[in-house]
């Protein structure tokens, strides 16, 4: 009669075999391999509950989202740095043209720092407003 | 017919339609490995979708030397082993150091489960287990990955996969034999 431990009939499983039914094996033996083929069914069996129908959609939904947010975040770092080099390019251009005018526009622009600062902030805060609250279609 | 190479071409094209895709048939993996792995029933689904997204994210830098599925199971697994060791602290479940050592608690067992589904049963005994035998026994069985390919995943010797499988396999053999042996004496 064949030695079948635990380790050889798990094999013997895996690989497919079946001893049921064999007359070299004792009872003892066919009652563990027929407890190991009930376990493997067991654990073949996938879980009843699972993920929800529209995953794949809530999932490609998120990246999109964060995709968005990253070339917005981008989007606003660009026009900041266009806007501040407009400016600064504009003044050079003014005091290459006249030198009075630029002093006036600079001596304007310190007089009403207040009021413009709070312009530049408005945009932006608009701008940002726009990105987060519009929906948009995937 | 899903072409890997088609899709992740096209994903890495910034094509999302592609990556719906890829997500749809490879979900079922990893859902199984967090299911798995992850107790908090809450979370599964946000789990899953942070998997999916490491994906997209990494997707540049996969070169096909492994399979993809081998290479998503891999990421599912390291995401689930970094939440539970986030979560460790919260965890009522405490395990022998070495887990060879590793035996079923002698509780009730759940009479009314083992009437009910042998499955459910199985799933219920696999959650108190170690993590090292859940996730051979999940890979092995619910994602028919090879001895190979669980190596690769996990980073555990295909040697000890395979002593992990088997000990797992035998455990529960036991404890379910144990239980219905301690039912027959109740009711006879």
């Amino acid at each position: 009669m064949e030695e079948l431990n635990d380790d050889k009939l798990q094999d013997l499983l895996s690989s497919g075999g079946n001893i049921a039914g064999d007359q070299n094996y004792s009872n003892k033996q066919v009652s563990d391999l027929l407890a190991y083929q009930d376990l493997f069914k067991a654990l073949d069996t996938a879980p009843v509950q699972g993920l929800p129908f529209s995953f794949a959609a809530n999932v490609r939904r998120k990246l999109q989202e964060r995709l968005n947010r990253k070339s917005d975040f981008r989007f606003n770092i660009l026009a900041v740095t266009i806007f501040t080099l407009s400016l600064i390019l504009g003044y050079g251009l003014l005091q290459l043209i006249s030198q009075a005018t630029a002093d006036l526009v600079l001596n304007l622009v310190i007089k009403f720092k207040w009021m413009l600062l709070c312009v530049i902030c408005l945009f932006f805060c608009i701008l940002i407003v726009e990105q987060r609250l519009v929906k948009r279609e995937y | 017919m899903f072409d890997e190479n088609e899709i992740v071409k096209r994903i890495l094209k910034k094509d999302l339609r592609a990556f719906e895709l890829l997500v749809k048939q490879y979900e079922k993996l990893v859902f199984f490995v967090i299911h798995r792995l992850v107790q908090d029933k809450q979370n599964k689904e946000d789990i899953c979708q942070e998997v999916f997204i490491k994906i997209h994210h990494g997707l540049p830098s996969f070169r096909f030397q492994s399979k993809l599925s081998t290479w998503i199971a891999r990421i599912a697994y390291l995401t689930a082993v970094n939440y539970v060791k986030n979560t460790k602290n919260r965890s009522p479940n405490e395990y022998p150091e070495n887990i060879d050592n590793y035996h079923f608690t002698d509780e009730n067992p759940e009479k009314e489960l083992i009437k009910k589904n042998t499955s459910d049963y199985v799933n219920h005994l696999i959650e108190q287990m170690p993590h090292q035998y859940k996730t051979v026994l999940t890979l092995y069985h619910l994602n028919e990955f090879s001895l190979a390919e669980i190596n690769e995943i996990t980073g555990i010797p295909e040697g000890t996969v395979k002593s992990y499988l088997f000990r797992a396999r035998k455990l529960l053999k036991e404890k379910i034999e144990k239980d219905l042996k301690q039912e027959n004496t109740w009711k006879s």
